[in-house]
C-alpha cells in the first residue's frame, strides 16, 4: 500500500482545492474582519482602515463585558438544558423501533426547513398572555376550580404566566432552536454504541438510571462534547431569538455585534467585539490544553 | 445423585414479528453445578434462548424458573444470573479494577469488601497485574478474563456465557477451554455456555443441548451424543458420519432386523425403532479398510479408494461403494498396522455390528 | 439606528425577516445589462403598486428588473462597496443624507422628470436633501403611538409621556428596537431635538428610558402592530401605515401623533452613482410620479403621497384619514431623523446601556 507521506506531490495536488476553498471562504473573511477591527468609523458610517486600538478599548468597557458575561451565562444554561432534554430524546430515538427511528429523526430535522425567524415568531404565539400555553393553563385552571365545586362566577381570575419578553423566553427560544444540534451528534454516537455495554451494566445489577449515568453517558461523551460545543457556539452568536423574544434588557453579545454591522454602521467596533470573543475562546482552549497536559503529567508520574 | 434444578425451561417459545420463530417450545432443565452447553448452527436461536434466561428478551410463550422462582417480569438486574457477552462488553471508560467493582457497588458492600473481592477476582483469572489498565490496553483473551471475573465475583447462581471463545484464536481457545472448566469446578457455579463449535461443546460440557431451527433436538452427555445421536442432524453436526438409508424388516427376540438396500441385512442387538424407514450411520473412526476381505461378524462393503487426505494424526480415506461414499479415519502410525493405500485401490471397508447407529430419520 | 418600517399591505413582519435572510435576486454582470434597454430597480418588499411595473414597460418599452432589500444598511452597504448595477433605489430620509454625502447619488435630471412639479411645497426642502437635488418622495408616514381605545384615551395616548410613566399601562407598552427612533421620542419628550448631538441631552434621554424599562414590555423589532392587535400591548410606538393595517381589522385600535411632535418618515427614489442606465432611472421616477400611477401605488401600499396631483385619484377614505395625512399643525411639528455623524457613537453607547439594564 502507498503511504501518502511518500507521495507528497500527489497528495498536495489533491489537497489544493479544499485548501483553496478553506482559505477563500473561511480564512479570508476572518482576516478582513480582523483588519477592520483596527480601523475606525468615519462620520458617515464608512470604515476607514488604519491602526488604532480604540475599538478594543471600547469593547473592554464595563457595559460590553457585562453583556458578554450575561451572554455566557445564558449560553451555559441553554447548553445545559439542551443536554438535559436532548440526551433523553436522542436515547428515545436510538431505542425506538426501526421505522419510528426515521420518523422521529425527521421530526428533529423538520424545523430546519422553516426559516429560523418564523420559527422564533411562532413562539410568541405560544408564550404570549393569550397564547397557546396560557390558554392551556387557563383551561386547566378553570376546569380545576369547577371540578372542586366552584360556580362559574366564583372562579378566581386566571393570571397569565408572564413568560414572554424576558430572559426565560430567550432561554426557551434558544433551547428550541439549538436542541437538534445536541440531539443529532449524541444520537450518532449512540447508534454506534454496542448495546451490550448497556445490557452488561443491567446484568451486573445496575438500575436503568445508573446505567445511563455510569455507562451510557461516558460512552457517548464524544457526541455530548461535540453537541455541547455546537450549541454553545451557535447560542453565543445568536441574536434573532433575543431580538424577537427578549424583554427590554435581554441584549446578548450577538445583538450587540449585529447592530454594529447593521443599524450602528460601526463595522470596526463590531469587528473588535467579535474578535474579543474569538480571543477569549482561544484563551479558554489554551488554558484547557494546559490543564489537560498537567493531568497527563500527573497520570504519567503515578 | 439428586441434584436440584438451577434453571427450568418449560415450553418456551420466542417469536420475532410474525415469521421468525427463533425458539420453538424448548423444554428442559439445567441442574445445579452443571456445565451445560447450548450447541447449534448459526441462527438456530441459542443466543435468543440465553437472552431470555438473562432477562433481555421477553418470552412469547412458556416459563423460565431460576432456582425455583418464576422469572416472569423480573428485570435483568434483579435476576440471580450473570452473563459474559459475546463481545465481552468490558467498559472501555473504566480500568480493569473499576470494571470488576462496578457490579459490586450495587450490592451495598463495604469498601474494603469490594476491594477484597476485586482482588480475589483478579487473582482467580490471573489478571492481578493488570488491575489499572484500560480495556484497550488488553488482548482479547485478557479482556475475556476480565468479563469472566466481573460476572463471577457477583457470585451468581448461574453464569451465562455467549460464545465466550469465538473471538479468540485456536490456540488460546483451547487454553481458555481448560481454564474455564477448571474455574467452574473451583467455584461450583452452574455454567450455561452457548457455542456453535461442537469440539468445544464436547470437551467442556457435562451435558449438551443440540438446537436446530429453534427446536431442541437432543440433550445428552457428550459421549452419549457422540455415540448415540438420535437424528441425522445431530449425528452430522457432531463429528462426521457415513449414513445409509435403511429399512426396518421386523423384530426378533434378539432385536430389530434392518436392511441396507443393495448392501444386505443385519441384525441389531436390541429393538431400535418401529418406523419402517430409517437411517443407519457409522462413525468414520469405527470403520476399517483393508485389501483382503474381512472375516467374522462384521458389516463389509467392497469399493474403490477415491481420495486420501493426510490430516496429521490420521488419514481420512474416502471409499466409493457403488456410488456411495464411505469415510474412514485411519490412525497414522509407524508400526505398519494399517496398510498403505493409493487412489484407485480395490478395498474392503468393514465395521462391527455394535458400532452401527440407527437414527430416526 | 433606524430600521425600515414595514412596507406594503400585508402583515410583513415575517416577510421582512425572511428578506433579511436573503431575498436578493442575483445580479448579473454589468456589461450585459448596460447594452439592454432596461432599468434595474432596487426596492423594499411589497412596496410598489400592483400595475406600476407593467404600465412602465408598456409606456416606455423599457424592461424592468426588480430586486429587493430589507434594510437601509443593506442598501448603503451595497452601494458603498460599489454599485453592483442598480439604476434606481428607495432610501429612507437619513439614508438619502448619508448616500448623498458619500457621493453615492447622482443629481436628478428634472428635464426628464416633468412630473416632479407635482411635489407639494412642504416636501421641497428637507434637511436630508435640501432643494431635492437627489431624491423625490416615494411614500411618507409619521411615527406615533398605536393604541387600544378601550384601554387608553386618545388624549392620554397623544403624549410620549405614557411611555415614561410606569403607572400607565405598566407592562402593556412596546417601544421600537432601534436606538435613534426610541431615543428620539425620549428626546422629544424632554423638549430636545431628535437629532441632537449634545452628550448631556442624550444621557438625559438614556436615563429616562432606563427608568421606564420596568413599564415597557419589550423593544419590538418592528412588530408593534402585531402586539397591539393580539392584545399583548395596548400602546405601541409604530409607523402610521402599520397601525392603519391593524386598524382595518380591529375597530378598537387607533393612532395618534403625540403633542410633543412625533417623527416624520419618508422613503425616496434616488439614482445611485454608477447606475448603468441613468436615463431610464429618470424615466422610471417620472413614471411613478405620474399622478395616476402614484395614486395606484398608494392605493396598494396605503402610505401617504407628497404628490399634490395624485390625491384626487387616491381612495377618499385614505385621503381623509388623519392617520395617513395628519393635519398640517401636526405634520408641522414632526421632525425627520437625519444622520448625526460621530454622535452616532453616543446614541449607540446609550442604547447599549438601556438594553442591558
Ligand atoms: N431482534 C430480532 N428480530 C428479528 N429476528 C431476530 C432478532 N434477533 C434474532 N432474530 C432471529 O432469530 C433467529 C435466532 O437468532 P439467535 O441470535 O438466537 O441465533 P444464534 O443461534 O445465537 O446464532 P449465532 O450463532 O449466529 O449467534 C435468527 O434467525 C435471527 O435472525
Ligand atoms: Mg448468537
Amino acid at each position: 500500500m502507498q503511504n501518502w507521506r511518500d507521495e507528497k506531490n500527489e497528495f498536495s495536488i489533491l489537497m489544493l482545492p479544499p485548501a483553496f476553498w478553506l482559505v477563500t471562504f473561511f480564512t479570508l473573511p476572518l482576516v478582513v474582519v480582523w483588519v477592520y477591527s483596527f480601523g475606525n468609523r468615519g462620520p458617515l458610517g464608512e470604515t476607514n482602515l488604519g491602526f488604532t486600538l480604540v475599538n478594543y478599548v471600547r469593547a473592554f468597557e464595563l457595559v460590553h463585558m457585562a453583556i458578554l458575561w450575561k451572554t455566557v451565562w445564558i449560553t451555559i444554561i441553554v447548553t445545559a438544558l439542551c443536554f438535559a432534554f436532548g440526551f433523553p430524546m436522542a436515547m428515545a430515538i436510538s431505542f425506538a423501533p426501526g421505522k419510528w427511528k426515521l420518523r422521529l429523526l425527521m421530526l428533529v430535522i423538520l424545523p430546519f426547513w422553516t426559516n429560523l425567524l418564523i420559527r422564533t415568531y411562532a413562539w410568541i404565539a405560544i408564550l404570549r398572555p393569550r397564547g397557546i400555553l396560557n390558554g392551556g393553563l387557563k383551561w386547566i385552571h378553570d376546569t380545576w376550580y369547577s371540578l372542586i365545586g366552584y360556580g362559574v362566577e366564583e372562579i378566581p381570575k386566571f393570571v397569565p404566566w408572564e413568560i414572554l419578553y424576558n430572559d426565560k423566553a430567550v432561554v426557551i427560544g434558544l433551547v428550541y432552536v439549538h436542541i437538534p444540534f445536541m440531539i443529532l451528534p449524541i444520537y450518532a454516537t449512540m447508534e454506534k454504541l454496542d448495546k451490550s455495554f448497556l445490557e452488561a451494566s443491567l446484568d451486573l445489577g445496575s438500575s436503568q438510571m445508573r446505567t445511563i449515568f455510569r455507562v451510557m453517558m461516558p460512552l457517548c461523551m464524544t457526541g455530548i462534547v461535540s453537541g455541547a460545543m455546537l450549541v454553545f457556539v451557535l447560542t453565543l452568536g445568536n441574536f434573532i431569538v433575543a431580538d424577537v423574544l427578549g424583554g427590554t434588557n435581554s441584549l446578548m453579545i450577538g445583538n450587540q455585534i449585529a447592530r454594529q454591522f447593521g443599524a450602528a454602521r460601526d463595522w470596526p467596533f463590531g469587528a473588535a467585539l467579535s474578535f474579543v470573543i474569538l480571543y477569549a475562546t482561544f484563551i479558554l482552549l489554551w488554558l484547557r490544553s494546559i490543564y489537560a497536559a498537567r493531568l497527563e503529567q500527573r497520570d504519567a508520574k503515578r | 445423585m439428586t441434584q436440584s434444578i438451577a434453571i427450568k425451561i418449560d415450553g418456551v417459545s420466542k417469536r420475532y414479528g410474525r415469521n421468525v420463530l427463533a425458539v420453538d417450545h424448548a423444554k428442559f432443565d439445567i441442574k445445579e453445578g452443571e456445565f451445560f452447553t447450548l450447541l447449534g448452527p448459526s441462527g438456530c436461536g441459542k443466543t435468543t434462548l440465553m437472552r431470555m434466561i438473562a432477562g433481555f428478551e421477553t418470552l412469547t410463550e412458556g416459563t423460565i424458573e431460576i432456582c425455583g422462582q418464576d422469572m416472569h417480569g423480573v428485570p435483568p438486574n434483579k435476576r440471580p444470573v450473570n452473563m459474559v457477552f459475546q463481545s465481552y462488553a468490558v467498559f472501555p471508560h473504566m480500568t480493569v479494577a473499576e470494571n470488576l467493582a462496578y457490579g459490586l457497588q450495587i450490592d451495598k458492600l463495604g469498601k474494603s469488601e469490594i476491594e477484597k473481592r476485586v482482588k480475589d477476582g483478579l487473582e482467580m483469572v490471573r489478571m492481578s497485574q493488570f488491575s489499572d489498565r484500560r480495556p484497550n490496553q488488553l488482548s482479547g483473551g485478557q479482556r475475556q478474563r476480565v468479563a469472566l471475573a466481573r460476572a463471577l465475583i457477583k457470585r451468581p447462581k448461574v453464569l451465562l456465557l455467549d460464545e465466550p471463545m469465538s473471538a479468540l484464536d485456536a490456540k488460546l481457545r483451547e487454553e481458555m477451554q481448560v481454564e474455564l472448566v477448571t474455574l467452574q469446578h473451583e467455584v461450583g457455579i452452574t455454567f450455561v455456555v452457548v457455542t456453535h463449535d461442537q469440539q468445544e461443546a464436547l470437551s467442556m460440557s457435562d451435558r449438551v443441548a443440540v438446537i436446530e431451527g429453534g427446536v431442541v433436538r437432543q440433550i445428552a452427555t457428550p459421549s452419549e451424543l457422540y455415540e448415540h445421536p438420535k437424528s441425522k442432524f445431530v449425528a452430522d453436526f457432531i463429528g462426521k458420519m457415513t449414513t445409509f438409508p435403511g429399512k426396518h424388516r421386523g423384530d426378533t427376540n434378539a432385536g430389530s432386523k434392518i436392511e441396507i438396500p443393495h448392501f444386505g441385512e443385519f441384525q441389531c442387538r436390541e429393538i431400535v425403532t418401529d418406523s419402517p424407514d430409517l437411517v443407519v450411520g457409522i462413525r468414520p473412526e469405527k470403520i476399517e479398510v483393508r485389501r483382503r476381505e474381512p472375516e467374522g461378524d462384521v458389516i463389509k462393503m467392497r469399493g474403490k479408494v477415491k481420495n486420501i487426505m493426510y490430516c496429521g494424526g490420521e488419514n481420512h480415506v474416502y471409499v466409493d461403494v457403488d456410488g456411495h461414499e464411505i469415510v474412514a479415519y485411519l490412525q497414522n502410525e509407524t508400526r505398519g498396522f494399517h496398510e498403505k493405500f493409493q487412489v484407485g485401490d480395490d478395498v474392503w471397508s468393514y465395521w462391527e455390528l455394535n458400532d452401527v447407529v440407527v437414527l430416526d430419520h | 439606528m433606524l430600521n425600515k418600517p414595514n412596507h406594503g399591505v400585508s402583515r410583513r413582519t415575517f416577510l421582512q425577516g425572511t428578506a433579511a435572510v436573503g431575498v436578493s435576486v442575483s445580479v448579473g454582470s454589468k456589461p450585459a445589462w448596460a447594452q439592454e434597454d432596461i432599468v434595474n430597480v432596487y426596492n423594499w418588499p411589497t412596496y410598489i403598486g400592483e400595475t406600476t411595473i407593467e404600465t412602465f414597460e408598456e409606456t416606455t418599452g423599457t424592461r424592468v428588473r426588480y430586486d429587493l432589500f430589507a434594510s437601509n444598511e443593506e442598501l448603503i452597504g451595497k452601494l458603498s462597496a460599489g454599485n453592483p448595477g442598480y439604476d434606481v433605489v428607495v432610501a429612507s430620509d437619513y439614508a438619502v443624507d448619508l448616500l448623498r454625502k458619500q457621493d453615492l447619488l447622482l443629481p436628478l435630471n428634472y428635464d426628464l422628470i416633468p412630473n416632479g412639479d407635482h411635489l407639494e411645497e412642504g416636501f421641497r426642502n428637507p434637511v436630508f436633501d435640501p432643494g431635492r437635488i437627489y431624491s423625490l418622495p416615494h411614500a411618507i408616514s409619521t411615527i406615533g403611538t398605536g393604541f387600544r381605545k378601550s384601554e387608553i384615551s386618545r388624549e392620554d395616548a397623544s403624549s410620549w409621556g405614557i411611555y415614561f410613566d410606569n403607572a400607565i399601562l405598566s407592562g402593556k407598552k412596546s417601544l421600537y428596537d432601534g436606538s435613534r427612533l426610541t431615543m428620539g421620542i425620549a428626546l422629544q419628550f424632554l423638549g430636545y431635538s431628535v437629532n441632537t448631538v449634545e452628550e448631556k441631552e442624550i444621557h438625559e434621554a438614556r436615563d429616562l428610558l432606563i427608568a421606564a424599562n420596568e413599564g415597557i414590555l419589550t423593544f419590538a423589532p418592528d412588530s408593534g402592530q402585531d402586539l397591539l392587535a393580539a392584545g399583548t400591548v395596548h400602546a405601541a410606538l409604530e409607523w402610521s401605515g402599520d397601525i392603519l393595517q391593524v386598524m382595518l381589522e380591529d375597530d378598537d385600535l387607533d393612532f395618534a401623533v403625540p403633542k410633543e411632535g412625533g417623527l416624520a418618515w419618508g422613503d425616496h427614489w434616488a439614482v445611485p452613482t454608477g447606475a448603468p442606465h441613468p436615463e431610464n432611472a429618470m424615466k422610471w421616477i417620472n413614471h411613478v410620479w405620474d399622478p395616476r400611477v402614484q395614486a395606484e401605488i398608494q392605493n396598494t401600499i396605503r402610505y401617504g403621497t407628497a404628490n399634490a396631483a395624485a390625491k384626487e385619484f387616491i381612495n377618499p377614505d385614505d385621503v381623509n384619514s388623519p392617520v395617513v395625512y395628519p393635519p398640517a399643525e401636526v405634520w408641522g411639528k414632526t421632525e425627520p431623523i437625519i444622520d448625526v455623524g460621530h454622535a452616532n457613537r453616543l446614541y449607540d453607547d446609550a442604547w447599549t446601556v438601556i438594553r442591558s439594564s
